[in-house]
């Protein structure tokens, strides 16, 4: 059977970091990627150029200081 | 007397947390009777739901022997299965946890021994905390005591679970991406996650995260209050919520189940009656917050367990958690960098919104608690994994490490509870409780006091 580009990238990538993967991986990793694929991939297209950045954050207290952005 | 809902205020465990504990005080309720109470009521009444996976006859009765007077001298207290306890090791709803914490006194354990609780139990999770729904544990799957074929929730599921049933009055959770408020809402429990960094986190299986919080998840606002006083080791004392701003974000109103907007929206009514204002706020970055949320977790994850320990964990992982911890591999890096400016973003937003109103309010989750069987949920949008919708709602308390609570607020047609998702400024936790103790003034307490089908039955 051909394998598809997507399972095909699976397989090599995992490979690569010595990590065996099956078929039942295979489906699950696919269906993880269906539904969140879109959402990561509008994120790595987002234009965040501008949003503040915070080198020093702390989640126990608010953004301290001046907003520094992301370059553009 | 019949309590609403059918529960027995005459049992001790339909006692509410602090009844329980000033009725021990007075010298009205014995606590060993009450330990005993407890243990035989989870004895009996957990079969269906299977939320309390050990239990802790001889401890229990130890710490309640050498129990100081505190605010919960006596007070059976379940935790969930992240916490070092000095006789067992978390497990993190896994064979085993995998960040090497041992058995010992975690934080949470010497907060509660110092004010005199008694930890009776520990509860049922999500496996490694990676999920919204419970249904996913090596203990098996965690049933909802309104409905035991749905889901309790997740992460937290079993605390929730547990404090519904009327098994304990009071449990502790955890919420790294809403792990203490889906499954309150769930349940129709008062689920509150801390502002980050309130409570140490020393003997907590995810100590390392910069997104979880340990959080108090009872009945109604005042025990809440009481457990979330012991957890923190410093008084929230109560203020008047009657005056103050409530922010509606008309974002997170958008692709909610038209019964539970309908519900929550009722709710808002009651607290705009009782006096707060309402007003609309918009907060920038929510577009992104699901999967900055999603990525921080998993990745946050990844990087805590040494690979060696994750491979030789493998095979005794379920074959979603085994895939699914294959599936962060492929994640880019910029993806992270990219998810750690939303979060700045999401950050200043709420800080700016902190400016004109004292408490955000939406839905705490967009559909009520799914079937075991299948736990996706139905939005007007279509059909989703219920952790998809879910992260939505919750993970921005999560990215901006602020408190968040869910409040019961009341029920769909079907008889499944509805919750009310509540968040403030990061020094503010206190007034979460305020607002939610207000919602049961304003309601006649009836979403708190009602008790699920399971704890109407004539049991221990």
């Amino acid at each position: 059977m051909h394998e598809d580009q997507f399972a095909a990238f699976v397989r090599t990538a995992l490979a690569r970091a010595g990590v065996e993967m099956d078929e039942t991986d295979l489906a699950v990793i696919r269906v993880a990627d269906a539904v969140y694929g879109p959402d990561r991939e509008a994120l790595m297209a987002a234009d965040l150029s501008g949003t503040p950045l915070e080198h020093d954050l702390d989640p126990s207290r608010p953004p301290s200081g001046p907003r520094r952005e992301m370059a553009r | 007397m019949t309590a609403p809902g059918g529960a027995r205020p005459d049992h001790p465990q339909d006692l509410t947390l602090r009844e329980q504990a000033r009725a021990i005080a007075t010298g009205e309720l014995d606590a060993t009777e009450l330990l005993e109470a407890t243990l035989g009521r989870i004895e009996e009444r957990d079969r269906e739901l299977n939320s309390v996976v050990d239990r802790f006859a001889a401890e229990s009765a130890r710490m309640l022997s050498e129990a100081p007077d505190g605010p919960l001298h006596g007070v059976p207290i379940a935790v969930k299965d992240m916490f070092a306890l000095p006789w067992r090791e978390p497990r993190d709803g896994s064979t085993r946890n995998l960040t090497g914490v041992a058995a010992g006194e975690s934080s949470v354990y010497r907060r509660l021994r110092d004010a005199g609780a008694v930890v009776v139990g520990v509860t049922n999770m999500h496996e490694h905390g990676a999920g919204s729904t419970g249904h996913i544990s090596a203990y098996g799957p965690c049933g909802n005591p309104w409905d035991p074929a749905r889901c309790s929730g997740g992460s937290s599921g079993g605390s929730a679970a547990a404090v519904a049933a009327r098994l304990v009055a009071g449990a502790v959770g955890t919420d790294g991406g809403g792990s203490i408020r889906y499954p309150a809402a769930y349940c129709g429990i008062t689920g509150l996650k801390l502002t980050w960094g309130l409570v140490p986190a020393d003997g907590y299986t995810h100590a390392y995260s910069s997104m979880s919080a340990p959080g108090p998840m009872c009945r109604d606002a005042a025990d809440t209050r009481l457990l979330g006083e012991a957890l923190v080791g410093r008084p929230l004392e109560p203020h008047r919520a009657q005056r103050l701003r409530l922010g509606h974000v008309p974002a997170l109103w958008e692709d909610v189940d038209p019964e539970v907007a309908a519900v929550c929206e009722a709710a808002v009514d009651a607290l705009r009656e009782a006096g707060m204002t309402v007003t609309e706020v918009e907060l920038d970055g929510l577009e992104h917050v699901r999967i900055a949320t999603v990525l921080r977790l998993t990745l946050e994850d990844a990087a805590a367990i040494p690979p060696q320990v994750a491979r030789d964990h493998e095979p005794e992982l379920s074959p979603i958690g085994r895939a699914l911890s294959k599936y962060r591999s492929l994640i880019p890096a910029e993806a992270l960098v990219r998810a750690d400016a939303v979060r700045a973003q999401v950050r200043h937003a709420l800080l700016d919104a902190c400016a004109t109103a004292d408490v955000l309010v939406w839905p705490t989750v967009a559909a009520p608690a799914p079937p075991i069987a299948d736990t996706s949920v139905q939005l007007p949008s279509g059909t989703v994994p219920a952790d998809y919708s879910n992260v939505r709602m919750g993970g921005i308390a999560n990215l901006t490490g602020a408190p968040a609570l869910s409040a019961p607020c009341g029920f769909t047609q079907a008889g499944l509870p509805v919750g009310l998702h509540l968040i403030t400024h990061w020094r503010d936790p206190e007034r979460l409780l305020d607002v939610a103790d207000l919602l049961e003034q304003a309601t006649g307490r009836r979403h708190v006091e009602a008790a699920p089908p399971l704890a109407q039955k004539a049991t221990v």
